[in-house]
């Protein structure tokens, strides 16, 4: 089984975000009663304080497991085909060179359901190879290969991917487009 | 002995040279404010220019020298030195020492910024125009091949420069807080604003010689070479720069923590609740932070992602102890709203936005998309202006009658707490969508296709809401003449046991007895 990084994505966002946005509301929510009502005066509370500090500890121990998990799925490597795709960035383009010799710049011609192997290496400075519909970037230095596994989901899907790293004078115009072919 | 009166000029040789640590924290904080307002001016070119795709106002090389200095400017020539100015003003009268341990380490670091800041701006003066290779001066983005000319080495000097002159400050305060308490004062009799100025000195003493350091070596790169070479050139500067890049940001967060958790007793009208467990988790979150830096690097394949996310998520629980600590406080207060208690409760509910997307970015699978998007900047810019600097102008409003002599309006000050909340989320509330989206961080333009220019154009009008809120600042400080008396609002600490302003040598005679960590207090 592969993973499709966007469904680990969206799968672990909305934990967090269900979670970030109690806590905004109950803190929101503590802070008006806090300001309107009036309490005892106590300096302190030592046994609420450790249950509070062991239950944020427990939260904090809820989204490693989900966060750990989730870099696990998306790293996996399953056995099986996958088509290999060159990536080499430059100022201020992108080079996809495929297995079969064909070679685009700035767009990405993949086929969908294959995993693909991406070896992003870089000419001369630090750059990120983004997709933002597939929540997935990594950074792309010169002299190494960065290598990760990305699956697109099916043909006629049309996207784009723009360099993340600042990369110099024309950073912003270093995008590409991508396609999806059956 | 002189007091110096508010309205009164002070003589220039000892403005310049004097060592008396009022003298030298005002200075500081003046220079750090203009470098804020020099700052904030570049962001509302950065804003404008994005408020719609295309290029209308700035070529992109002069947007990418913008981005570069407006980060530089806030962080090294603003954030962090007024949070240093604070505790050279404070730590010495909340201790009730005369002075400052190392006065003239502290009027060195207040020359070494002064020389920092303009070396570093002097980059607008070359051909080319100044650095713009980002706040980090990433390798080899920065080195001689991709960013030949003097811009360059003069950012490099600059950082070098503010950076061992922020080290210097903090060593004096350091030394205060260790060296120069008052009989009576232990450790755990500190106010909590000293303990946040301590554990910021803290990372400060361990991570600015790194960065400076980092510099040194990215400078003899360039001269030279030889230095950031081989495939793990560019990871290794990563380490290095986030080394400092991390803990700076709690040093830039904790001393404004600390002067919103005096305003939020004081105007509660009572002690701190839970003082102890307040600082045992300022010395967790210390160590903590210094363990945190490559959540940066997350994107990079080979990082250990999965302890960096660990040690970063982990901060949840001191986070969360300061809020119980500040909300329990208000609770058994009687709370009064006047000008720094809204600020200090604004910067609770900003603050905790940041927060809670802080924890977000310090998941890998997150950050995976967030890394380097407006997501981040939103984020960053959540937790820094508007969580720091609403901490920073609750202290201001706060002890802005200590350092004067003179209270600000009220009025004025509510209008200006009013434009900078509206003004904060109206910019940055929509950079998390456009982050979403896919829109990267660091664009001049941005192709019109993808539709964000409502959402730019929103964040641009923020922008402006929020110069504004300055401008109203500014007006009010030198509008503002109501005298303030000695104490004005029911201090706890000693720096309320004298007189505003106080006199050369701090106290008349011997400060108070210190029974606790609020002794004004104590006397009741």
């Amino acid at each position: 089984m592969d993973s499709f990084v966007r469904n680990v994505y969206d799968g672990l966002s909305a934990l967090y975000l269900a979670i970030a946005i109690a806590v905004f509301v109950v803190v929101a929510i503590a802070l008006i009663w806090a300001v309107t009502t009036r309490g005892p005066e106590r300096e302190e509370h030592r046994r609420f304080e450790l249950v509070y500090a062991a239950v944020l500890a427990a939260i904090a121990a809820v989204l490693l497991v989900f966060t750990f998990r989730a870099t696990d799925r998306e790293n996996a490597r399953a056995a099986g085909r996958v088509d290999v795709i060159r990536v080499v960035a430059g100022k201020w383009d992108w080079r996809f060179e495929h297995a079969d010799g064909r070679v685009e710049t700035d767009v990405l011609t993949v086929r969908a359901g294959v995993p693909v192997e991406f070896r992003a290496t870089s000419v001369d400075v630090v750059h990120g190879f983004w997709i933002p519909a597939l929540k997935f970037q990594r950074q792309v230095i010169p002299g190494r290969v960065t290598t990760f596994r990305l699956t697109f989901p099916h043909a006629g899907w049309v996207t784009s991917g723009a360099c993340s790293f600042f990369c110099g004078l024309e950073h912003s115009r270093m995008r590409f487009s991508v396609e999806v072919t059956a | 002995m002189s007091t110096v009166l508010p309205g009164t000029r002070a003589p220039l040789l000892e403005t310049l040279a004097g060592t008396d640590h009022k003298r030298i924290a005002v200075s500081v904080g003046v220079v750090a404010f203009t470098f804020f307002l020099a700052g904030g001016v570049l962001a509302l070119l950065m804003r404008s220019e994005l408020a719609e795709p295309g290029l209308q106002i700035v070529s992109l090389s002069t947007y990418n020298a913008l981005f570069t200095m407006h980060g530089s400017t806030m962080i090294y020539l603003f954030v962090t030195p007024v949070a240093l100015a604070l505790g050279l003003y404070l730590v010495p009268l909340q201790v009730g020492a005369s002075g400052l341990a190392g006065a003239r380490c502290a009027l060195a670091g207040l020359w070494l910024l002064v020389l920092g800041g303009l070396t570093m701006w002097s980059g607008f003066l070359v051909r080319g125009g100044a650095a713009a290779a980002t706040w980090a001066g990433f390798d080899p983005l920065s080195n001689a091949v991709n960013s030949p000319g003097k811009a360059m080495d003069a950012w490099i000097w600059g950082v070098m420069l503010a950076s061992l002159g922020e080290l210097l400050m903090a060593g004096a305060i350091l030394a205060t807080l260790l060296g120069r308490r008052t009989a009576g004062m232990t450790m755990l009799r500190m106010p909590v604003f000293c303990w946040t100025q301590l554990i910021t000195c803290l990372l400060v003493l361990f991570s600015f010689p790194v960065l400076i350091g980092a510099m040194t070596a990215l400078w003899i790169d360039r001269q030279w070479g030889g230095v950031f070479t081989g495939p793990s050139a560019p990871v290794t500067y990563q380490h290095l720069f986030w080394f400092y890049g991390h803990p700076v940001v709690y040093v830039m967060f904790f001393p404004f923590l600390g002067a919103v958790a005096e305003v939020i007793a004081v105007f509660s009208g009572r002690r701190l609740f839970g003082y102890p467990g307040m600082v045992l988790s300022l010395l967790v979150f210390a160590s903590l932070s210094m363990s945190v830096w490559a959540h940066h690097m997350l994107t990079i394949e080979g990082v250990a992602v999965k302890y960096f996310a660990l040690t970063s998520t982990l901060l949840i629980v001191p986070a969360g102890m300061e809020y119980l600590t500040l909300l329990a406080t208000l609770r058994g207060g009687r709370v009064r709203f006047e000008v720094p208690m809204l600020f200090a409760l604004a910067f609770l509910i900003q603050f905790l936005v940041g927060g809670l997307t802080g924890i977000w970015v310090a998941s890998p699978a997150l950050d995976a998309n967030a890394n380097n998007s407006y997501e981040i900047v939103a984020h960053f810019h959540y937790t820094l202006l508007a969580g720091s600097v609403f901490g920073f102008f609750a202290g201001v409003y706060y002890w802005w009658p200590k350092v004067t002599g003179r209270l600000l309006g009220e009025r004025l000050g509510r209008l200006q707490v009013a434009l900078f909340a509206v003004g904060v989320n109206v910019t940055f509330a929509p950079q998390f969508a456009l982050g979403e989206e896919g829109m990267t961080r660091r664009i001049a333009d941005y192709p019109a296709s993808e539709g964000w220019g409502t959402l730019n154009a929103v964040s641009t009008a923020g922008a402006f809401l929020v110069a504004l809120s300055v401008l109203v600042f500014l007006v009010n400080a030198v509008v503002s003449r109501r005298v303030a008396g000695d104490d004005p609002w029911g201090g706890h600490t000693l720096e309320w046991a004298t007189a505003s302003p106080p006199p050369r040598d701090n106290f008349d005679g011997a400060p108070p007895p210190v029974r606790s960590f609020a002794p004004l207090l104590d006397e009741a």
